[in-house]
Formats: structure tokens, C-alpha cells, sequence
């Protein structure tokens, strides 16, 4: 694949839009966090680790971060860089222009990740993945230094942003415990997962991070593991799940607003889930939907062409995170209050 | 290569021009020079498109022995002729948003000179759609521009209203503030944008449904894509927006504008270096490179650019974005922030990054326009600034805040004791200002934004933008604006703050000249600038100070060049 690193000529948008719906949505991922807490550096490790996938990246940042981007080419041919994260303000710019090209690409990538700048709001780039088009949001990645977080979160100037942006992750990585007594990691970690939405934070390893996070290949099933394995071992506090998932399948008829409430305000353990359900709406009427969420965003689109093509989509929603036995109970409980009550 | 000592390049075309080069004179009822040797004349001789001599009717006569037979134009013999008015903080995009319909509640003249009424209720925006859409012979979308649904209390543009226009062609209305649109249920179900939707900016009615109105980058995403390039804040690449902004400008009487958000773009550069070499092509274009678009770029790029300059493309000047809009609460405020207890703005440059990130375009010579609408941005730049210019220092940088609207008097102080200049936004007085005393800002604060006369008392160089297509291209509109300090509905802002109309007029000439460094060839009538001249009906400098908005602009003159304006 050639880099796409200076603006072209506007592709013919609506060709890219119309030719989307009958292709797979390519998974999106957006890695954000704060100046110097190590999104790069996480970057590079997700390019290198052994996934199998073609991933492309885009990096939403300007300045001295622009070194950082050619160590990012460094390990991909594929590195698109765009305007800073004047989000608000990209009015038809470069990042409405970048997606329309990886979107209208003949070999597209199975991933695209976005590397947010230190100071935008990774939801507000992750949303993008969350419309009936060419991308489907896997993952918010927020990157948070283990040394600096606390004074970044205490700064007038910033305090509000960088919660902010704490507050869009799917999964928390903590960086740089290398840098600080063994002892005290744990807790490192503990106090992030207090101020996060979710109880998925892990340490980063020199800036690699579980390929779970991302990839569900990489995820056993929870029941396939032997019971040792279902525990990973912390040397202080109480061992914690490992990442798994649960495959639950949903034969009946789901009310659609109760559904929605529901997968919008899952387990914090849980990281991501995704399958086919038949729902009814207000109306009675009754379709089958594709169902994603992410970062407690939900997106939830009628069936694509080629995934009617390929086989009658089995009812069935599959969730991934650190999930034991009492989670799973959990989600099968909380699927059947989701059941359509017969009208008597 | 020191671009400031570059920019008296333009006077080798004096040079080598024979000294016998035809000579024209220019007779009018008064001319206002702006020279205070020589405030007003009647006379003034062009050669080579620049200004040979100015002088009132008994001088003249000297003129045939002094430049030998001359041409006596008398064409603007009963007009008023001032400097050509200088708008130093516009975009190009003000001549692409007219490829779309004026749906805005302020009269408006597009390129052509048509004015198009203001419209004051949400069935005269319908109906103007309903005219446009009828116009239309392809089966595109059908774009319009500049609503504010502001003015119309709790009233809002819904996709019921909207699909009577249109239900099957998809319709998109960008507001004026350039950060909302509204659409019909063509153009969401193109959008694939529905109930099920879980993303922010989508408003919904009572049963959750979309009701046409978005914000946010996602909402707008797909609608993007369907409109392409369209109403994009870049507007360099395509020769007929160049064209029209030409247009819009010179119906202001304007003959030198900026492009305050330029991408430097290869495509780019060679239409504006193309469009502007066009003799009829009314007015000088100056284009401040943004490296948050076009990270790319450096400063050398500038540099490059720079070097193929021409009287009538300057390269130059470098802009940056620090923070957002007030009426968008998204400017970054100090202590108390917003009047309404709203959380605090967004930075678009990290604020420890600053010096970083402005430092190689200061020690590369380059003058700096940085965007500060609130005060806590204005004072982490100032932090910036005083690092950089201590490390390196520079004398007469010229290195100008944009807005600034927030400054109180201890930034203004310093402000000048760091050699800055200010821009201010004062259409922001009338078009926003009862919003910001009744909600952003509340009335001791409102009531010193955009302080003009402080500037003036305290000795700062400053200007006043319209930052078109924000608000109307028209410098003395937006002169009016910071003599009156009058809100839409007639709240007088800050009397303290108020200019003399000597004052505004020349900060809309030679003051906004100085901020783009060009104040040696434009902003003044005198001897060796161009002969760039706005041609009025009337004389700005005795009308009732609450007429200055309302002096009839005939035309101009470009380097000696008569444009009539369109009518």
C-alpha cells in the first residue's frame, strides 16, 4: 500500500458513501491520552506485535509529534497525517478527507487507528465509527502516565481535558510503571481504575499492551480454559479474571429500547461486544440488527448485503472483557430482561 | 533571507519602468490620504500604478511641467476617495460559501452586487430554500449557508419544515457559525443517521427521533462526504471562489485582503498565483499559512512561497489557532469563566506546547497571527511569547493576537510592552454582543470586549476584522461597529471603549496594514504606495458617526486600475 500523507484532489464522495454499506465496515480504534504519556510508543507496539492484521494509521497531531510520526512509518507504510485536533473546526478538512480515501480504497486495511492529539477528545473521533458507513469503533484506547496523571489531572489548564479524555476509554493503559517501586504498581493501577470508566486498565510492557484489547482472535473463551487459567495471579489484592468471552445466544424476540439501555451501561469489566439480535421497536415491528459496542457507545445498523451473503446470521451476541462466571450470569440475566413481552 | 527587508522588492518595478511611463490624475470631490502632512487633497497622479504625487487643485497645475502630458481621469470627480480599505482577518471561503444559498438573517451582498434581504422568520428561510432547490437543474444536494437560528427564540429548522422543500433531494444548511447544520430526512437517510444512533451532536425530539439539526465532527462526517469539498473553510484551490471573494471584497471598497487560514497547498498557490496575475482580479491577496492544516509545511514552505510573491499575492504571515468561539463557549476564559456556569473551553494547541510549536516560525523572521478568543488563551500566549522573544529577541516582529476579544488592561499592557499588535473582532459587538451580556459573558466583561480604545489610548497597533464569512465583509460596517459599540437590539458595550471615526478609518487602512507588515506600500494616499483607493459616494470623515456603515461604496482603484463595483 503506497502512504496517503499529502491531500489529493476530493474523491467523488458520493461513490465513496455508496459503495461503503456493501462492504465491511473496517474496525477503527482511536488511541488517545495526554501530551508524552506514550500513545506513540503504544502505537508502534500494536504495529509490530504478531496480529496477522494490515492496519493503517492516522495521526491527528502537529508540532514535535511530527517525529513521532516517522517513527511510526518507520514501522508501516501506511501513515496518514492530518491536521491538528481542531475537531470542532474541520469544517470538510483533511480528516473528513483522509477517512473518505481509506474508506474508497480498493484493499482496505482491517484496521484503522486513529492516534488522537494530546489535547482532543478521543470519543469525538471515535463517534465516527459508530455511523452505518465504512467504520465500526473497536476500541477507545486512552494511554495514561503512571507519574504524571495526577498532576496532568490537577493542572487548571488541563485537569478537565485529560479527565476528560480518561472518560471516553474503553481500557485504561497505564505507562512508565517501570519508572516507579515495585510495590507501589498495584496501586498505580488501582488509583487509575478508580478515576475511569472502566475496570479495564492494564500496565503497558515497554508500551505493549494485550492484543485483546483490539482483536478477537486473540480472546479464548472463557469456558474453553482450564480453571488455573482463568486467573491471572497480582502480587497484591485478589487475583483478577483474565480476558475472555462469552458467546450467549439470544433466540427470542429483544425489546430494542431495553436492549439499547442495557448494552450502553454493561459491567465495567466488560470491554467490547458485538453479534446479530432480532429486535422489536416501538412499533412491534421485528428485524435483525447488527450490534457493536464500544466504550459504552452502541451501534446498532440493519444487515449488510454481504453479511446476508454469507450466511443467515445466527442470533447471538459475543462479550469480551475480564469476564468470570459471575459476569456471565450477569449478561445472560441481564439479556432476558431485554426479552420482548407477548402481548396478552 | 530576511522576509521583511524582501517585501521592498516590489519597487524594482518602479525601477525599471522608463521614467516616460504615461502618467494619470486622478481629479475628485475630496480625497482623505491618511497622511497627516497632508490630510486631504482633490489631485492625485498615478505612474506604474503607484502614486506619484497628491496634491489639491492649485498644485496640480505644476504637474505638466513637473511629469510632462498627462491623462486626466475625471471619472471619480464628484466621488471621495480614501485609501483602498485593508480587511486583515477574512477567508477565502467568503467566495465559496455563495456556490450555496444565503439562507442568513443580516442583509447580504453576494459577488454580483445583489443584496440579498435578511430573513427575519423561519418561513422566509423556507421559502428562499423553496427558490433555490427550483433553480437547480442537476439532482445534487441543495447546500445553504449562514442560518442563525439564534434570532428566532425557542423556534427551530426541523426536518418537517425542511422535507416541504425537498423530501427526496438532500438538503444541508450550514449555520453561521460554521460549527451546526441542519438537514432534511433525504440527506439523514443518505447519512445513515436514524434513532438507533448513538452518537453526540444528533438533536432528538420527544421520542428520541433526529430532528435534522447536528453538531459535532461525527454527526457531520457523513454529510461531508456527501457534499465533498463544498462549504470547506479551504477555498485557494478553486479559481471561482478566488473570484467571487474578489468581488465581495471590492464591494467594500476593499483592496487588500487576507486569507487568514491557508494551506499552502501546491494546488493551491498556483490558483491564487494564476487568479491574481489576472489584471481585472480586484484586489491583493495575503494568505497566512496554518500549520495545524498542513503539518507538512514549515516554515520553510513559507519561505519558498514568499519567494515568488508578486504586488499582488504576499506570502507571509503564519497563523495559529489556540483556542475556539465564545458564542460557542469553546473560547478558553480565566477566573470567573462563562456567565453561565458552562465548563471551560478547548485548546486546539496544548498550552505547554506553545513555545514549541511558535518558536521556529519566530527565529525563521515569520510574523505570527495567533487566535486568542478568551483570556486564559490570551495570557498562556503571552507566557509564550515573552519566553520566546527573551531567547530571541526580535525587533519589530508584528507578531499580532487575532480576536483578542477577552484582553483586560493589565494583557493589553502587555500586550504593547511585548511589541504586539491586535486584531479585534468588533462585528462581534453587534452580532453577538447581547448574547454575551445576557449569556457568555455577562455585562462587566462585555462591556470591555474588543477594547479598542484602550488599544488606542495605550499606544498598541491594532485593526478590526469581520473574520468573513463569520460576519459581512465590510470594513466600514465593522469601523461603525467599534465607533458605536452597538449590540443588535441597541445596547450601547463599553462607551469607554468607543473610536473616533478618525480612529476606525484608520484602522481599517493603515492599521491593518501595519499588522501584515505592508503599511510601506498600502494604507495611506502618499507618495511610492500603490494606488489603491476606495472609491465612496460620500465623505466617511463628516457623515453622522452613526452613518459610517451606511456610506455608499462605488467602487475602487488597484494600482491605478478603475474597478467599478457590480451593482
Amino acid at each position: 500500500m503506497k502512504p496517503v500523507a499529502t491531500p489529493s484532489p476530493m474523491l467523488a464522495p458520493n461513490r465513496a458513501l455508496n459503495r461503503a454499506p456493501v462492504r465491511e465496515p473496517i474496525d477503527l480504534a482511536v488511541v488517545g491520552g495526554y501530551l508524552g504519556a506514550g500513545k506513540t510508543t503504544v502505537v508502534n507496539r500494536l504495529l509490530e506485535a504478531s496480529h496477522g492484521k494490515r492496519i493503517a494509521v492516522l495521526v491527528n497531531d502537529f508540532g514535535a509529534v511530527n517525529i513521532d510520526a516517522r517513527l511510526v512509518r518507520a514501522r508501516s507504510d501506511d501513515v496518514i497525517e492530518l491536521d491538528n485536533g481542531c475537531i470542532c473546526c474541520t469544517i470538510g478538512g483533511a480528516l473528513v478527507d483522509a477517512l473518505s480515501r481509506v474508506a474508497a480504497r480498493d484493499e482496505r486495511p482491517d484496521l484503522l487507528l486513529i492516534e488522537a492529539s494530546g489535547v482532543s477528545d478521543p470519543a469525538k473521533i471515535a463517534q465516527v465509527g459508530l455511523l452505518n458507513g465504512a467504520f465500526r469503533l473497536t476500541a477507545v484506547l486512552v494511554i495514561a502516565d503512571a507519574l504524571e496523571l495526577v498532576h496532568t489531572l490537577a493542572d487548571p489548564l488541563v485537569g478537565a481535558m485529560a479527565q476528560q479524555q480518561i472518560d471516553s476509554a474503553s481500557a485504561v493503559i497505564v505507562t512508565k510503571l517501570d519508572l516507579i517501586e515495585p510495590d507501589a504498581r498495584e496501586r498505580a493501577v488501582a488509583d487509575v481504575r478508580a478515576l475511569a470508566p472502566t475496570d479495564v486498565v492494564v500496565a503497558a510492557d515497554h508500551g505493549r499492551v494485550p492484543l485483546a484489547l483490539l482483536f478477537d482472535a486473540t480472546v479464548p473463551e472463557r469456558r474453553a480454559l482450564a480453571d488455573a487459567a482463568r486467573w491471572q495471579r497480582r502480587p497484591q489484592g485478589p487475583p483478577m479474571p483474565v480476558f475472555a468471552s462469552v458467546a450467549i445466544a439470544v433466540p427470542e424476540v429483544l425489546d430494542k429500547a431495553r436492549l439499547r439501555a442495557w448494552l450502553k451501561a454493561l459491567p465495567r469489566t466488560v470491554l467490547r461486544a458485538k453479534g446479530f439480535v432480532r429486535v422489536a421497536d416501538a412499533q412491534g415491528e421485528i428485524s435483525t440488527r447488527v450490534c457493536q459496542v464500544a466504550a459504552r457507545r452502541l451501534r446498532m445498523t440493519a444487515v449488510t448485503q454481504s453479511e446476508q451473503e454469507r450466511a443467515t446470521p445466527e442470533s447471538m451476541l459475543v462479550f469480551v472483557g475480564f469476564i468470570d462466571m459471575d459476569t456471565e450470569m450477569m449478561l445472560r440475566d441481564g439479556l432476558n430482561e431485554c426479552v420482548q413481552v407477548a402481548h396478552c | 533571507m530576511n522576509p521583511q527587508a524582501s517585501s521592498s522588492s516590489s519597487a524594482q518595478g518602479v525601477q525599471a519602468a522608463d521614467v516616460a511611463s504615461p502618467v494619470t490624475v486622478f481629479a475628485a470631490r475630496r480625497i482623505l490620504t491618511l497622511n497627516p502632512n497632508q490630510p486631504h487633497a482633490t489631485h492625485v497622479a498615478v505612474r506604474d500604478g503607484r502614486i506619484l504625487a497628491v496634491s489639491t487643485g492649485e498644485d496640480a497645475a505644476q504637474w505638466k511641467a513637473q511629469f510632462g502630458a498627462y491623462a486626466l481621469d475625471e471619472t471619480l470627480r464628484e466621488k471621495v476617495l480614501m485609501p483602498g480599505l485593508v480587511e486583515g482577518h477574512c477567508h477565502l471561503m467568503e467566495g465559496a460559501v455563495w456556490d450555496a444559498a444565503y439562507v442568513g438573517y443580516y442583509d447580504r451582498r453576494g459577488p454580483d452586487g445583489t443584496l440579498w434581504p435578511g430573513l427575519r422568520s423561519l418561513d422566509a428561510v423556507l421559502a428562499r430554500l423553496a427558490e433555490a432547490e427550483r433553480a437547480m437543474t442537476d439532482d445534487g444536494p441543495l447546500l445553504a449557508w449562514g442560518f442563525d437560528p439564534i434570532y428566532f427564540g425557542a423556534a427551530r429548522l426541523t426536518t418537517r419544515e425542511l422535507d416541504t422543500v425537498s423530501a427526496s433531494r438532500p438538503i444541508a444548511i450550514l449555520h453561521a457559525s460554521v460549527h451546526l447544520m441542519n438537514v432534511n430526512s433525504a440527506m439523514l437517510a443518505l447519512a445513515g443517521i436514524d434513532e438507533d444512533t448513538d452518537i453526540d451532536g444528533i438533536a432528538r425530539d420527544a421520542q428520541g427521533l433526529p430532528t435534522g439539526e447536528l453538531q459535532e465532527f461525527a454527526a457531520m462526517f457523513p454529510i461531508y462526504q456527501v457534499i465533498g469539498g463544498k462549504l470547506a473553510i479551504a477555498a485557494s484551490e478553486k479559481p471561482h471562489a478566488v473570484w467571487n471573494f474578489g468581488r465581495v471584497a471590492q464591494l467594500a471598497g476593499v483592496t487588500t485582503a487576507t486569507d487568514l487560514v491557508n494551506d499552502l497547498s501546491p494546488a493551491g498557490n498556483q490558483t491564487l498565483r494564476s487568479v491574481t496575475a489576472d489584471p481585472d482580479y480586484p484586489v491583493r491577496i495575503v494568505p497566512a499559512f496554518a500549520p495545524q492544516r498542513n503539518p507538512a509545511q514549515r516554515a520553510q514552505g513559507v519561505l519558498e512561497a514568499m519567494a515568488g510573491n508578486t504586488d499582488k499575492l504576499r506570502f507571509g504571515p503564519v497563523k495559529f489557532i489556540v483556542d475556539g468561539s465564545i458564542q460557542g463557549f469553546t473560547a478558553r476564559l480565566r477566573w470567573p469563566g462563562y456567565a453561565g456556569g458552562q465548563p471551560n473551553g478547548l485548546w486546539l494547541i496544548p498550552p505547554e506546547q506553545l513555545v514549541e510549536v511558535f518558536e521556529p516560525y519566530h527565529c525563521a523572521g515569520l510574523q505570527l497571527h495567533i487566535h486568542t478568543n478568551g483570556d486564559e488563551a490570551t495570557e498562556v500566549v503571552l507566557d509564550a511569547l515573552a519566553t520566546i522573544l527573551a531567547r530571541h529577541p526580535r525587533p519589530d516582529h508584528r507578531h499580532t493576537l487575532q480576536h483578542c476579544q477577552m484582553a483586560d488592561a493589565a494583557q493589553l499592557r502587555r500586550i504593547r510592552a511585548l511589541g504586539l499588535c491586535v486584531n479585534l473582532f468588533a462585528n462581534h459587538l453587534y452580532y453577538w454582543g447581547d448574547a454575551h451580556y445576557s449569556q457568555t459573558m455577562g455585562p462587566d466583561r462585555a462591556n470591555r470586549m474588543d477594547p479598542a480604545g484602550s488599544a488606542q489610548r495605550m499606544g498598541i497597533p491594532y485593526a478590526l476584522h469581520s473574520d468573513a464569512p463569520i460576519t459581512a465583509l465590510s470594513p466600514l460596517f465593522t469601523a461603525w461597529c467599534a465607533v458605536r459599540r452597538e449590540t443588535a437590539s441597541g445596547r450601547v458595550l463599553g462607551e469607554a471603549e468607543r473610536l473616533s471615526v478618525d480612529e476606525a478609518l484608520h484602522a481599517i487602512t493603515l492599521g491593518a496594514a501595519y499588522t501584515l507588515r505592508l503599511d510601506h506600500l498600502i494604507g495611506s494616499i502618499e507618495v511610492g504606495k500603490f494606488a489603491d483607493f476606495a472609491v465612496l459616494d460620500e465623505d466617511p470623515s463628516t457623515c453622522a458617526p452613526e452613518r459610517l456603515k451606511d456610506v455608499p461604496v462605488w467602487g475602487t482603484v488597484l494600482g491605478g486600475r478603475v474597478l467599478r463595483a457590480p451593482r
